[in-house]
């Protein structure tokens, strides 16, 4: 006779969420409280001056649909909207074909390639004052786990000389391919699969008793190239704004960034709760670090990266009623002052939103009307998805 | 000529539907008509129904204020505009044979197609009947230069609606329409119920007969007397039966030509020894008596009517009936009056003005005559020697036809109207229903009124009511009625080929209607020079 129940198990989803309501609500304690309200500055500074060179704001966006059982189509996007003298719009797509495992991530890899080449291109054809970023810029470069993908837990026992010759074996890729030159995502290209492989199979063979997982090895070995790609147009993109004076700032809407109070809620989120009206956060920095094989890479493709990168985090509120974002300002120690920038975005913000990233964002917009136009185009038939099983 | 390019098909079209992308600076208008290429030279005509226009950069849920939209135009210089629009297609256009022909496109239009301006000239043909004698209402609301003629042989043989709120212009579009249908020969009848026309005077060379309110007893049936009476066999079936006793009776001893013996023996004030009314009131009188005494007969020279045992009430209950008409409607009950049907004319407007009378009687006399009309039409065409020479066809226009033709029913000129709709056709007789509250309409009327000129309609109601009741009104059409302006009109049905966005001509003669100019009336007043507008009557001559 088969027991009663078989394990102790909460079976209303209400008596689930009980279970932590406690925590959830006593997770802001009164001197963390106070600690957001003594570090905001109340209004924005109404006098900024960063130069003549305009706003140069560039956000991507991907968008993909499963063909067959074991792939994925997906449409890139990068677009930048420039105030200056002129009100310029630019954008540009890109299209290819990812397996199914870790699709998501991969895609996620390619965008931020694509946009960060394309504030590159932008950057150097209309030399603004400011940059603005959709996101944060400390999350592209330093927080993203390298080769995490490709040796998931294990990466540190990756053997050194698999990494250098990987990066080696990146870099007369993208040697060859002028990758850096190139508005396109090498590693995107459908093309560039066989260069890919070779290097995938390279890496394979030095990580051998290294912990590269089964079968799926060779997707893991392709994904770390892509992320080299990705790391080399993040740096190049950087380069070319601290070469030409032009202040790069991220702009993150939602974040999970516990640098101004440590507490067990994101800042934003405090600062949106605990504080009112316009204003901002006393400013923050902290040095931005690259890892080794990004540095290695860079000098590979002839950047020379400033030694003192640090990233000035502030969060603010560019209107009344309206939420708070984060803003990170990179500077290499002799960047402009907080409030120049805020006031030159104050200038520029819409609903307390920097209307050129706005811009950039609506242009960037991958929908399902653009893909199922690239399912059109390249001639492919809505597939099986495998979830007919399960009434999907 | 190089046709005007408005734009590219865009999205998966049907034969009966594009949708198009404007060219740069291109604004498409409501209600114009568009060619949409074919290829080969073939081009499909459609109407514009829907026009969406934008920017992209003003676009979005998240700019609340002015202040926001300003900033964002100060940051991108002239917004850039956009603009889409829908297509009802229309027909493939086929010209030669004398004129245009629109057959359905089988095939939808290819998307990327060309949408251009439909020619002036093409335009130009297609609002003129083939025969070239149209009805001429007005101009294309987006064309200045073409003029819109509606075929008069569909306007009499299809009926028409003339439907919109108060102010938004039907008097005056029927008196453009009656002007240039008297100009073509046509004949036509005006039930005036709110004495709007007695004024009227053309401009073209039709003639107006305005006629008093009257009404021949001696042709009432017994179904338009009791309507006159206000009951029913269902509702007072005794005193129906006592009406169709005394009515046949009085028929009968008129006919005798003893009548008036009868009349002059009841000793009624007033009476009429020849009207059939008088007869039945002087008859019930008799059964009364009859029915006091406990008589089972009232007796009249030659004729006979049965009493029955508990006659008396229903009997003084019908009397007091007949009383009431006699007194309140006397002056129209006649017994020498010509027939409707005697009075019209070819050019001629026949004016009925029943702006004195009552709802129930305008009713027993608008369906009395519509009615007369209808069986007079029948036997003439029918060559019956009812018929004799009945100028036809004929267009009968009736006003507030909502308070006559309700959609509760219960109405004489409702069963008229009705009959007139699905028989009008076979023995030239048209009938135009004009109203401001098409919602109180009898729908199955409404229905067979299948050309309309809606003008402005504001009324949600109203709207979905008529476009339920109009097979060629798309909902897009519908949703436009609220903003028309005044004059402004969607012509829809068989007299003209295609639906058109009209603006109708101004009458230029002389009619009653306009909503009377108060401050100019008061002004006119105090210096003693009242006289247009409102008559002074009543407490008007005592308050001073």
């Amino acid at each position: 006779m088969l027991p009663e129940r078989v394990l102790p198990a909460v079976e209303d989803v209400r008596e689930a969420a009980l279970k932590i309501r406690p925590y959830i609500r006593n997770l802001v304690p009164a001197e963390i409280g106070g600690g957001i309200a003594s570090a905001w500055r109340s209004g924005i500074p109404s006098r900024g001056d960063l130069g003549g060179g305009g706003i140069l704001a560039v956000d991507g966006s991907s968008n993909s649909v499963q063909v067959g059982l074991g792939q994925k189509i997906f449409v890139l996007s990068g677009a930048g909207a420039f105030s200056g003298e002129k009100f310029v719009e630019h954008r540009t797509y890109q299209v290819g074909v990812v397996d199914l495992f870790k699709a998501e991530d991969r895609i996620r890899i390619y965008r931020e390639t694509l946009e960060a080449k394309t504030t590159y291109f932008l950057i150097r054809s209309l030399r603004p004052d400011v940059v603005l970023l959709d996101g944060s810029i400390d999350v592209l470069l330093s927080h993203e786990p390298l080769f995490y993908a490709a040796v998931p837990v294990r990466r540190e026992e990756l053997p050194e000389r698999a990494r250098e010759r990987i990066v080696k074996n990146f870099l007369d890729l993208c040697s060859k391919k002028r990758c850096l030159e190139s508005l396109e995502v090498i590693t995107a290209d459908p093309g560039a699969e066989e260069e890919k492989l070779a290097i995938a199979g390279d890496l394979i063979e030095l990580a051998e008793g290294g912990g590269l997982l089964g079968d799926r090895r060779t997707s893991l070995a392709i994904s770390m190239v892509e992320r080299l790609e990705q790391g080399a147009s993040v740096l190049k993109m950087i380069g070319e704004a601290l070469e030409t004076g032009s202040t790069m700032v991220g702009v993150s809407k939602t974040s999970s960034s516990r640098i101004l109070a440590g507490a067990g809620i994101p800042d934003l989120t405090l600062v949106h709760w605990l504080t009112r009206g316009e204003g901002y956060t006393e400013p923050r920095s902290f040095p931005l670090s690259v890892h080794p094989s990004m540095e290695e890479v860079a000098r590979g493709v002839g950047l020379r990266l400033p030694a003192n990168l640090e990233l000035t985090v502030t969060y603010v509120r560019f209107s009344r009623g309206i939420t708070p974002v984060k803003l990170e300002v990179l500077s290499d120690g002799g960047g402009p002052d907080l409030e120049d920038v805020l006031a030159v975005l104050d200038g520029v913000s819409v609903s307390g939103y920097p209307y050129p990233l706005r811009r950039a964002h609506e242009l960037a917009k991958v929908t399902r009307d653009h893909v199922r136009a690239v399912i059109s185009v390249l001639d492919l038939l809505p597939d099986s998805t495998g979830r007919e099983a399960l009434g999907e | 000529m190089i046709a005007e390019r408005l734009g590219t098909v865009v999205e998966v079209t049907t034969p009966y539907r594009v949708e198009f992308v404007a060219a740069e600076g291109v604004f498409p208008m409501i209600g114009d008509y568009v060619s949409v290429a074919l290829g080969e030279g073939r081009w499909v005509l459609g109407m514009i129904t829907h026009v969406e226009r934008g920017s992209r950069e003003l676009t979005g849920r998240d700019i609340v204020s002015a202040d926001d939209a300003d900033k964002i135009i100060r940051l991108v210089g002239e917004p850039r505009e956009w603009s889409r629009a829908t297509v009802k297609l229309l027909g493939v256009v086929e010209e030669g044979g004398g004129g245009i022909r629109l057959s359905l496109p089988r095939v939808p239009p290819p998307s990327g197609a060309g949408v251009f301006r439909a020619p002036r000239e093409a335009l130009r043909s297609l609002f003129v009947p083939d025969h070239g004698r149209g009805v001429e209402i007005g101009r294309l609301l987006t064309r200045d230069d073409v003029r819109v003629s509606l075929d008069p042989n569909e306007l009499v043989s299809r009926h028409l609606a003339i439907l919109a709120v108060t102010g938004a212009g039907k008097s005056n579009t029927v008196a453009v329409l009656v002007d240039r249908l008297l100009d073509l020969g046509g004949v036509v009848a005006i039930f005036d119920l709110h004495s709007e026309y007695g004024d009227l005077e053309l401009t073209g060379s039709g003639e107006v007969l305005r006629v008093d309110p009257v009404i021949n007893v001696n042709l009432l049936s017994l179904g338009e007397i009791a309507q006159l009476l206000g009951i029913s066999y269902d509702t007072a079936p005794r005193q129906y039966i006592y009406l169709s006793r005394v009515w046949k009776g009085a028929r009968k001893l008129r006919g005798e030509g003893r009548l008036a013996e009868v009349v002059a023996d009841s000793g009624i004030d007033g009476a009429n020894p020849d009207s059939v009314l008088d007869g039945m009131l002087s008859m019930l009188y008799g059964v009364a008596e009859a029915a006091a005494e406990g008589r089972r007969l009232a007796s009249f020279p030659g004729v006979d009517v049965a009493v029955d045992r508990d006659a008396k009430s229903s009997v003084y209950g019908l009397i007091a009936r007949m009383e009431r008409i006699r007194d309140a409607y006397g002056r129209i009950l006649v017994t020498q009056v010509a027939d409707l049907a005697d009075l019209i004319d070819y050019g001629r407007a026949v004016v009925v003005d029943l702006g004195s009378l009552g709802l129930d009687a305008a009713d027993v006399l608008v369906g009395h005559s519509m009615m007369r009309l209808l069986s007079r039409a029948r036997a003439a065409v029918a060559g019956g020697r009812d018929g004799g020479e009945l100028p036809l066809p004929a267009m009968l226009f009736l006003e507030e036809a909502h308070l006559l033709v309700p959609r509760a029913g219960g109405t004489y000129t409702g069963f008229a109207a009705s009959r007139i709709a699905r028989e009008g056709r076979k023995f030239g007789v048209g009938l135009c229903l004009v109203s401001q509250r098409p919602k109180r309409l009898d729908q199955d009327v409404l229905s067979q009124m299948v050309n309309k000129v809606i003008l402005r309609i504001v009324e949600p109601d109203d709207q979905s009511y008529v476009r339920r009741a109009t097979e060629f009104l798309s909902e897009d059409l519908v949703s436009y009625l609220p903003s028309l302006n005044v004059g402004e009109a969607v012509v829809v049905g068989p007299m003209v080929r295609v639906p058109a966005m009209v603006r109708v001509d101004e009458f230029r003669g002389k009619r009653g209607g306009a909503t009377p100019r108060a401050v100019d009336m008061w002004e006119r007043g105090r210096s003693g020079g009242a006289g247009e507008g409102w008559p002074r009557r009543g407490y008007g001559s005592v308050v001073r």
